[in-house]
């Protein structure tokens, strides 16, 4: 059931055919072959032959995601979440491939931007501020974080005084309230007690409900149950199952189980090969594979997603121009300068 | 030219999230401390304090002979010294700590967005304040040497000016090449060190016998210098701007060159510095 599947093996559940009454037609994000490669370098020089041992973190990602639609991301660790997390959100950019974000991205991301030293109430300030926010917008929203992080009077005593779970509601509730159209939590939830805990999810439905996007990465099923419509099922780079959550939760749990009834041995082997699949990644064939696929496919298009022509941006003529110029006078002006002192 | 606009846009829509968290930075690194703010101000003087000892103190303090041409006037060396060593405290912070800036807080600019061009600038935000205290302090020295405020002391905004546009860009440039080569800054910091020796901060490179007369004029021509005996200049009133042409075209074409090579080299690589850093 679970041998080890080409590389290449398109499912047809990122189609998405089913839609529930609630949402919009509107495409939030479209991944579209997406993949992501990770130099391997043994040192910081190395040759370019070497440097074609590369790693596919991801290997062709396609899918649709629509406006108010909560996805649940789950997969084993190193299966690739995380970059995918990082390339939905903007922080990083495919290999080849495309992927098409249709509004503000955030990543909920709760210690970053925060400073030990500084109080609470400072440090919901800066964090705002670097999170793009104006004062004025700042103002507006200050009490409600404050209120929502549940601080009372610690919002005035420094970071470094406040127990981790304090700081992870502050950071949450900072985040929370950027307002984006797409949110990303990568692992977030997992802090602060219950009744935080519910409040959290409560938020989350209330942003659902206003038309936001939320991408959910966890390995908690009970989370994901609670919170989302779908689920992506990301195995080894690839996108293996995309659909209903209880569907892909299911079809998760059937692998975890058979995954541990395999012998202690053939476990080896088989991560072993995995690993080899994502280092050896038959880029060509891949791209073969989806042409023969969908033969009604645009060549051109297609070509330029997998193969695109870095488009550097390189000096305009007018610049390079200016840049010799500017050199040249330099140089005159300088040995003019120099030569005319005679005296010190 | 469009890549510098594009950079300085930036960097102008920006400006209240750069002043306020440069103003963040500052508080919080003397946070905890006994006499807490009070630190922004004595820190600076301490160490000009320590400067002016070693290197006035400990040897002949001849006049220094500050002056254009033939209109020349001899200066003591504690102000001499302190109006230059004020512009050189900010613009050697700024160089080491703005071009260490990006590489450093890389991780914090992925999640959150805002441009990284803007992150030189936050270095050079949170060093005014010092370089104000610093000012501050030489204009007091220089009361008590007999150089009081003169409306010729406008001419300094013009020099802060191009300070600030020096260093910003060379910041940028040096950022972006860090984090292609991190051994940059290894080689960045003993050139900073050799600057201060040779760009006239504490002691007139024409009296050094030792130097060949070439090697002290090429030196004339370095920004650094540039500044540091622009606002000698200013302060004690001695020469305009335009009357040393030669070396005002030379720093403002210099600034320029910079200004495009680091605009084209950050915007380009902008977005491959996550993986690169």
């Amino acid at each position: 059931m679970f041998s080890l599947s080409k590389p290449f093996k398109l499912s047809n559940e990122h189609v998405i055919k089913v839609r529930c009454n609630f949402l919009t037609e509107e495409i939030k994000i479209a991944a579209s072959y997406v993949t992501k490669k990770y130099e391997m370098k043994k040192k910081k020089s190395s040759t370019p032959e070497q440097e074609q041992r590369g790693f596919w973190a991801l290997r062709g990602i396609t899918f649709q995601v629509y406006a108010g639609e909560a996805i649940g991301l789950i997969g084993t660790n190193g299966s690739g979440k995380s970059t995918l997390s990082n390339i939905i959100a903007g922080a990083s950019k495919p290999t080849t491939g495309e992927i098409v974000i249709n509004g503000k991205t955030s990543i909920i991301s709760i210690n970053t931007g925060l400073k030990s030293e500084l109080t609470g109430r400072e440090n919901v300030k800066l964090k705002c501020l670097l999170s793009g926010m104006t004062h004025k917008e700042i103002d507006a929203v200050i009490d409600d974080i404050i209120e929502f992080a549940e601080l009372d009077d610690f919002i005035d005593q420094p970071l470094k005084n406040y127990s981790s779970g304090m700081k992870s509601r502050l950071g949450f509730a900072i985040s929370v309230h950027n307002d984006p159209d797409i949110m990303i939590i990568d692992e977030a939830l997992s802090v602060g007690d219950d009744t935080f805990y519910q409040r959290c999810v409560d938020k989350m439905m209330e942003f659902k409900a206003s038309g936001k996007t939320i991408f959910f990465v966890s390995h908690s099923k009970t989370q994901i149950r609670r919170l989302c419509d779908k689920v992506m099922w990301i195995h080894e780079g690839e996108l293996k199952q995309f659909g209903p959550t209880e569907e892909v939760i299911e079809a998760y749990r059937a692998y975890i189980k058979w995954y541990k009834k395999m012998p202690k041995i053939e476990r080896r082997d088989y991560k072993k090969a995995l690993k080899a699949e994502r280092r050896n990644f038959d880029f060509e064939g891949y791209y073969e594979a989806v042409v023969a696929e969908q033969p009604g496919i645009d060549q051109e298009a297609l070509h330029q997603m997998f193969y695109p022509i870095r488009v550097t941006t390189k000096m305009r003529m007018g610049s390079k121009l200016m840049i010799i110029v500017v050199v040249v006078l330099l140089c005159v002006i300088g040995l003019f300068y120099m030569t005319q002192l005679a005296q010190p | 030219m469009l890549k510098i606009k594009r950079i300085l846009t930036e960097i102008i829509t920006n400006l209240h999230l750069i002043w306020a968290v440069a103003r963040y930075n500052n508080k919080a690194a003397f946070q905890g401390h006994h006499f807490g703010m009070i630190w922004e101000v004595l820190d600076p003087l301490i160490q000009i304090g320590i400067n002016f000892f070693i290197f006035g103190a400990m040897r002949d303090m001849n006049p220094v002979r500050v002056g254009l041409g033939a209109h020349y006037v001899r200066v003591s060396f504690l102000p001499w010294m302190v109006v230059g060593m004020s512009a050189w405290m900010f613009m050697n912070r700024v160089t080491i700590n703005g071009s260490e800036s990006v590489q450093k807080k890389i991780k914090l600019v992925s999640k959150m967005q805002f441009p990284i061009s803007i992150l030189p600038a936050m270095t050079l935000a949170s060093r005014i304040t010092s370089y104000t205290v610093t000012t501050l302090a030489a204009i007091v020295i220089l009361a008590f040497y007999g150089f009081t405020p003169h409306l010729f002391w406008i001419q300094a905004i013009y020099y802060m000016f191009a300070m600030f546009a020096f260093t910003y860009f060379f910041a940028l440039l040096n950022s972006t090449l860090t984090i292609l080569f991190r051994d940059y800054m290894q080689i960045l910091r003993p050139i900073m060190r050799f600057m201060m020796l040779f760009s006239g901060v504490i002691w007139r490179l024409n009296e050094m016998t030792r130097i060949p007369n070439w090697f002290v004029q090429l030196m004339d021509l370095n920004p650094f210098t540039y500044i540091i005996t622009g606002f000698r200049y200013t302060f004690f009133g001695q020469a305009f701007f335009w009357q040393h042409w030669e070396t005002t075209v030379f720093f403002w074409l210099l600034v320029f060159l910079i200004a495009m090579i680091a605009s084209h080299l950050h915007l380009k690589l902008r977005s491959k510095f996550i993986d690169l850093a």
